[in-house]
């Protein structure tokens, strides 16, 4: 019977002893139109969030002002890429890059995402055939050798034309401050099979203080690996006997031997004195 | 990892009921310490590079090279990035091989001066705590492992002594008689390890002096010249000039190459600069040394321990004074048992004499490998016994 009433009399109804009296119609019809506009923006939120845009090797990225345009040598998607300052800035990049070079030798790999990667360019065009960023470990590049622990970037490119590229990888802030927590790899023009002596900084690229890597040297081709350590390093914040406890413990070892050292040697005078 | 442990329990199982076996089934009372140190040495391999038990096994990732000789640090896993090189203790146990648990404190030692001050990268690994830091952790390590136990280590668990022990015994197969150094040369021998490690370190000192004083004593040497911290200069041919000329290293590479643990194209692509003068693994030096001492090893009996500057390191702290008034491991002799028969120093090794000059008492010495070979030998009840802390643990028994 309650079913054949209206929504705010049955709902009225089942209140019952908290019943409220400013339930009406009114503010039922307003309260629907709120729930279902938060469902609609729900969905097309989400839907706005999980908008990608895919591209191919034949979508060119181009930089009219530096006379520059980039490729991928394979497919990919990314939520967002926009041109800022003649650098595309991507988000949320999907490559397909099925390989990186790592130490003389290409690895497989398994198509992975980048989060937020700034590639630029002028006077030349570039094809981009291998991208591989980690934001950690990643066994399948490093197998699993925890001093390995590292974020690490990695980029092999074509270019035509003697001109400047770019790229950020976007590991952490102290990647471009602090030398000592950073391992770069260059390689420019040269074969990338077995392991050679890298392009000493200055010989062709450099590096700022934001991170970004720019290559003046290549020609042909260039292969860039960044190793950022940053994560490794001692956390300030924790007491001193965990950051260095492996000094600690050592040094409790020798001063324990030490002390039992003295005391068995102290014994033994006795005992010979005794007899 | 689970798979891992159950492999570390068997083969801890398997040593213990090994030891066992071999103190209750031998029967010759003069070889029975013989047999249980090369069982101890072989096991102690094992230990040292646990690799040869839980892997890493041909890691694909690395196909077609193979695996690195730093792909996977079983020490480093245990000790974290403060030392990530792995344990430090007084054997030859070179920093190369893949999967080892314990490194070679010469090899850290050098590696440490380099970058001194800071936290930083080195070959292929993350250095968390200052080079200074890891400077006094090896020397408290190589203090409390000499002070435990002396050159205990030399004698039983270095992997360069079993290879030695073994080419020993590779000669009496043909029955043939060591050769023994005149008693002035066996001195100038043992004095000699000294200066070898004194010059090695103060060549490390130099090549790192840009950065322990900011100041390049060799021309070529500022690491931040190059392109990042660790690749630049004279750095890249002999930051560790030590290991260039340490005969483990090509003995280490060799039987990594030979078991498959490494392929032999990284070894020899992985060079820098001429490849037989200053390449990175095998060169035309250590190579040469190895062999050297391998002939010599054949002939005379432990012969790199008569010169070793990691066993000069260890005799330091446990046979020099202060440290010898506190080491906890000795060989003491019982003047009144003894008869100057002299089958003590007719067997050691190492031509250490003390055993036979001294009058009585506590005997060890530097040159003394505390293999106790002599306390087998020794016909005369408790005439020597070695003892740890004050309590015997092997006596000279009558087994005439």
């Amino acid at each position: 019977m309650e079913s054949s009433l209206p929504l705010y009399v049955a709902l009225k109804r089942r209140l019952g002893k908290g019943y409220d009296n400013t339930i009406t119609k009114k503010g039922l019809i307003i309260t629907a139109t709120f729930v279902v506009s938060l469902c609609i923006l729900w969905v097309v939120g989400g839907a706005q969030a999980q908008r990608v845009v895919s591209f191919t090797p034949d979508s060119p990225f181009s930089i009219p002002d530096c006379n520059a345009t980039i490729h991928f040598a394979f497919n990919g998607s990314y939520s967002q890429a926009k041109l800022e300052d003649n650098t595309w800035v991507f988000s949320n990049l999907q490559v397909n890059s099925t390989r990186t070079w790592f130490f003389g030798d290409w690895r497989p790999i398994n198509p992975s995402m980048v989060e937020t990667f700034r590639v630029s360019a002028k006077s030349c065009n570039v094809t981009i055939i291998s991208l591989f960023v980690s934001q950690g470990q990643d066994e399948q590049i490093v197998g699993n050798y925890n001093a390995f622990s590292q974020r690490m970037g990695s980029i092999t490119y074509n270019v035509s034309g003697p001109g400047v590229q770019s790229v950020n990888f976007d590991l952490s802030p102290s990647f471009g401050q602090n030398p000592r927590i950073r391992d770069v790899f260059v390689m420019l023009d040269r074969d990338l099979t077995g392991r050679s002596d890298a392009n000493q900084q200055s010989d062709g690229w450099s590096i700022s203080s934001d991170g970004t890597l720019t290559v003046t040297g290549a020609t042909t081709e260039a292969n860039i690996m960044c190793r950022d350590y940053s994560s490794l390093l001692i956390d300030e914040s924790l007491p001193f006997h965990e950051n260095h406890s492996v000094l600690v413990v050592s040094l409790v070892l020798v001063a324990g031997t030490v002390v039992f050292g003295v005391i068995i040697r102290n014994n033994s005078l006795k005992e010979r004195r005794t007899h | 990892m689970v798979n891992e442990v159950t492999i570390v329990a068997i083969f801890v199982a398997i040593v213990v009921v090994g030891i066992v076996a071999i103190l209750k089934l031998t029967k010759d009372k003069t070889r029975r310490v013989s047999h249980l140190r090369l069982f101890i040495q072989i096991s102690a391999v094992f230990v040292i590079f646990m690799g040869l038990l839980i892997g890493p096994f041909n890691d694909p990732v690395w196909a077609p090279l193979g695996s690195s000789p730093r792909d996977r640090l079983i020490g480093g896993d245990l000790l974290g990035n403060q030392l990530p090189d792995g344990i430090s203790l007084p054997v030859l146990a070179c920093y190369m091989p893949n999967g080892r648990t314990i490194t070679c404190p010469i090899f850290q030692i050098q590696a440490s001066i380099f970058p001194f001050w800071d936290a930083s990268i080195g070959y292929n690994v993350f250095y968390a705590t200052s080079g200074l830091e890891r400077l006094v952790i090896v020397f408290a390590a190589l203090i409390f492992a000499s002070l435990l136990l002396g050159r205990f280590f030399c004698g039983w668990l270095c992997p360069f002594g079993l290879y030695m022990d073994l080419l020993t015994r590779v000669r009496k197969v043909f029955k043939k008689r060591h050769l023994n150094v005149s008693p002035t040369t066996s001195k100038k021998l043992s004095q000699s390890r000294y200066i070898i490690i004194a010059v090695f370190l103060l060549l490390s000192v130099i090549f790192g002096s840009y950065s322990i004083f900011g100041t390049e004593l060799i021309l070529g040497t500022n690491p931040t010249a190059g392109h990042d911290v660790v690749h630049s200069g004279i750095i890249t041919y002999i930051n560790e000039p030590f290991c260039l000329v340490c005969p483990m290293r090509p003995l280490c590479i060799g039987v990594e190459c030979l078991i498959g643990s490494m392929n032999w194209s990284y070894v020899s692509q992985i060079a820098y600069g001429p490849f037989w003068i200053a390449g990175f693994y095998i060169t035309s030096i250590n190579l040469s040394i190895l062999i050297a001492i391998t002939v010599l090893s054949l002939a005379y009996r432990r012969f790199w321990c008569r010169i070793c500057p990691l066993g000069a390191l260890t005799g330091f702290f446990s046979t020099f004074t202060p440290f010898k008034q506190i080491a906890l491991t000795k060989l003491y002799k019982n003047e009144e048992k003894c008869t100057k028969c002299g089958v003590c120093k007719r067997v050691c090794p190492t031509q250490a004499t003390a055993v036979y000059e001294t009058k009585g008492g506590d005997v060890t010495e530097s040159r003394c490998i505390l293999c106790a070979r002599c306390v087998e030998t020794c016909p005369y009840e408790t005439a020597l016994e070695l003892k740890f802390a004050g309590k015997t643990v092997m006596k000279s028994r009558n087994w005439l």
